[in-house]
């Protein structure tokens, strides 16, 4: 395919990007005409409904959105290059998995345990434990990767596996769990944004400013390691240290975004991959434009799964599944005879 | 000053080695071509001579220190490797998998520029920059990897001579492309590398090599010039098959013809 310049998607990508940021915060239960979102957007909330409806809900919300797809897709590009592998996603190191089953055990069988919290605390203690869910996960899925130099087969597999076994005990959680219960447990396995805070906002944001510039500091390491681990080593870098930062890099990222919005799937698949076929594969230009074009995909997923059904919403996750999976079959028919 | 590989033993299954005392001295100006036949150990003392395994005993030393002291950088300035096989499941283009050779290298994007583009005439492969991997054939695809590892000791390092390893480079190439090959290598000889290559033609071997190294089962079982190692009853033994040594009609090497 001819290749795109990246001089012309990036302006592409901003112009769109403008445009998508506006109907995000215009789009709601409550209409916000065009003429008091700029007044509210530069003068600040105010004290009418329609500012702190843009200023408590729907700034958050689309910040998060774009923060949780930056991230996402950045740690998307990162697994991909680490197993070599187009098809391959966050989830199958078990991250998502992990984090979604402490979320689950904590609602479900120590639920007296946000009541225990000092008041300030509470909002904080399942981003919280899903965080440390997914560092957890990917810490077991590299202990057992670990001998023989965290072989991609080998981590794939232990991350099947443990994807399993979390799969059973989530089942577990959801069997035992009270109607209630049940509501909150399917907010985390599809994904939403409709929590959004600005604390989820300020903390998403610090994980992706820490974590962009450093995968982008893997760009070379990671093009080294497409030819294979031996010749990645011959160019004289170090790979099992570059592969443990590529683990924990997308472990955090993705661990930091799972905790505010739930599993939110294919936006670490796709965009990396629709990325790639627009410019090649030079980790240079894939870094920063997945992360562009992760944060716009989903801003507009969340932005149709507020639209479709107004004033009622999807879950983002549905949306994202909806479309990613038919275009997963496309990327599988289209690598036939190459991959499989 | 040189790349060296000194009593190595080293097994890949415990209690079985591949290698069994084997040392070999890689010199700088000289190509040298490993045979001998498949098993015979060739492809892993290419990898311990890079680093890639590490011996039970024995040691490699590159410029008289041992190759895994050396920093990851420092090491790929003066030591590049072609292995036997390449897994590449993405789309790059040509020129960008020559690029990749440069990376060990802080010289700057204009000089990276030209080298490649040296480097990808070199190995008759200017009309091709632009493509993509996947679209071109198998055996441009090896000559690919060739202008890459070319390109990652293209110029001489104040370190000292740079060395090339190369595991059956020829795999895949037309006549025409295997003799400009080792036409290549030759010009980087002359350039102050040592090359070390593994080879099957034994009559490329024969042409072009200025030593001639000769494993069967884990053992270095002869060693020198062309025409010391390639005697008919040598290879009779070693390779399991009836040959005739006769002198090149047109150049002055031996000609090795299976009976």
């Amino acid at each position: 395919m001819k290749q795109v310049p990246a001089a012309w998607l990036w302006a592409g990508l901003i112009g769109v990007f403008a445009v998508t940021l506006l109907a995000s915060l215009a789009t709601g239960p409550t209409h916000l005409p065009w003429s008091a979102l700029l007044k509210h957007l530069f003068t600040g909330p105010g004290d009418d409904l329609q500012g702190l409806i843009l200023w408590q809900i729907r700034i958050p919300r689309t910040l998060l959105a774009l923060c949780v797809g930056a991230l996402l897709a950045v740690c998307g590009v990162l697994i991909q290059g680490l197993f070599r592998n187009p098809l391959a996603e966050p989830g199958l190191m078990g991250v998502s998995s992990g984090a979604t089953l402490m979320v689950v055990v904590v609602l479900v069988l120590a639920s007296s345990l946000p009541n225990a919290l000092p008041a300030a605390l509470r909002p904080f203690l399942l981003p919280l434990v899903a965080f440390g869910g997914g560092l957890a996960a990917t810490r077991l899925v590299m202990l057992i990767g670990q001998s023989n130099h965290y072989s991609p087969l080998r981590l794939i597999l232990a991350g099947v596996a443990f994807n399993m076994v979390a799969a059973a005990g989530i089942g577990l959680c959801a069997y035992l769990a009270t109607n209630e219960q049940l509501r909150t447990l399917t907010f985390w396995s599809l994904g939403s944004f409709a929590a959004a805070s600005w604390s989820g906002v300020a903390i998403t944001a610090a994980v992706l400013a820490i974590i962009a510039p450093l995968a982008y500091r893997l760009w070379r390491p990671l093009n080294a390691l497409l030819l294979g681990e031996s010749e990645c080593r011959h160019l004289g870098f170090d790979v099992p240290v570059l592969k443990r930062r590529i683990v924990y890099l997308s472990a955090a990222g993705v661990g930091a975004a799972v905790a505010f919005t739930g599993i939110i799937g294919f936006i670490g698949l796709v965009v990396p991959h629709i990325v790639r076929m627009l410019t090649g594969a030079d980790h240079r230009r894939l870094l920063p434009l997945s992360l562009a074009l992760g944060a716009l995909l989903t801003l507009w997923a969340d932005w149709l799964a507020r639209s479709v059904l107004s004033p009622a919403e999807l879950p983002v996750g549905i949306i994202t599944s909806l479309l990613g999976g038919p275009f997963f079959i496309y990327l599988i028919h289209r690598q036939r005879g190459r991959l499989l | 000053m040189t790349l060296r590989a000194d009593q190595l033993t080293l097994s890949l299954i415990p209690g079985q080695p591949v290698l069994t005392d084997v040392s070999i001295r890689v010199t700088p100006g000289k190509v040298t071509a490993l045979v001998g036949q498949n098993g015979a150990g060739k492809s892993t003392l290419l990898k311990a001579l890079s680093g890639e395994l590490t011996p039970e005993q024995g040691k490699v030393t590159l410029h008289d220190k041992p190759i895994h002291d050396w920093e990851g950088q420092d090491r790929a300035r003066l030591l590049s490797v072609l292995p036997q096989q390449h897994a590449l499941n993405f789309e790059f283009r040509v020129e960008e998998v020559v690029t990749l050779g440069r990376y060990p290298h802080g010289t700057g994007h204009q000089r990276d520029k030209q080298i490649v583009k040296e480097a990808l005439a070199l190995c008759d492969l200017s009309q091709f920059s632009q493509r993509s991997i996947d679209d071109i054939s198998g055996g441009e695809r090896q000559r690919v990897h060739l202008a890459r590892v070319l390109a990652q000791i293209w110029e001489t390092q104040p370190e000292g001579p740079c060395f090339l390893l190369l595991d059956e480079p020829t795999t895949g190439l037309d006549l025409s492309h295997q003799q400009a090959l080792f036409k290549a290598v030759q010009y980087f000889a002359r350039r102050e590398v040592g090359i070390l290559l593994v080879v099957h033609d034994l009559n490329l071997a024969a042409r072009y090599a200025d030593q001639v190294v000769l494993m069967h089962q884990g053992h270095i079982v002869a060693q020198g010039t062309p025409d010391q190692v390639f005697q008919a009853d040598t290879l009779q033994r070693y390779f399991d098959l009836a040959v005739t040594v006769q002198r090149h009609p047109r150049h002055d090497c031996p000609l090795i013809i299976p009976d």
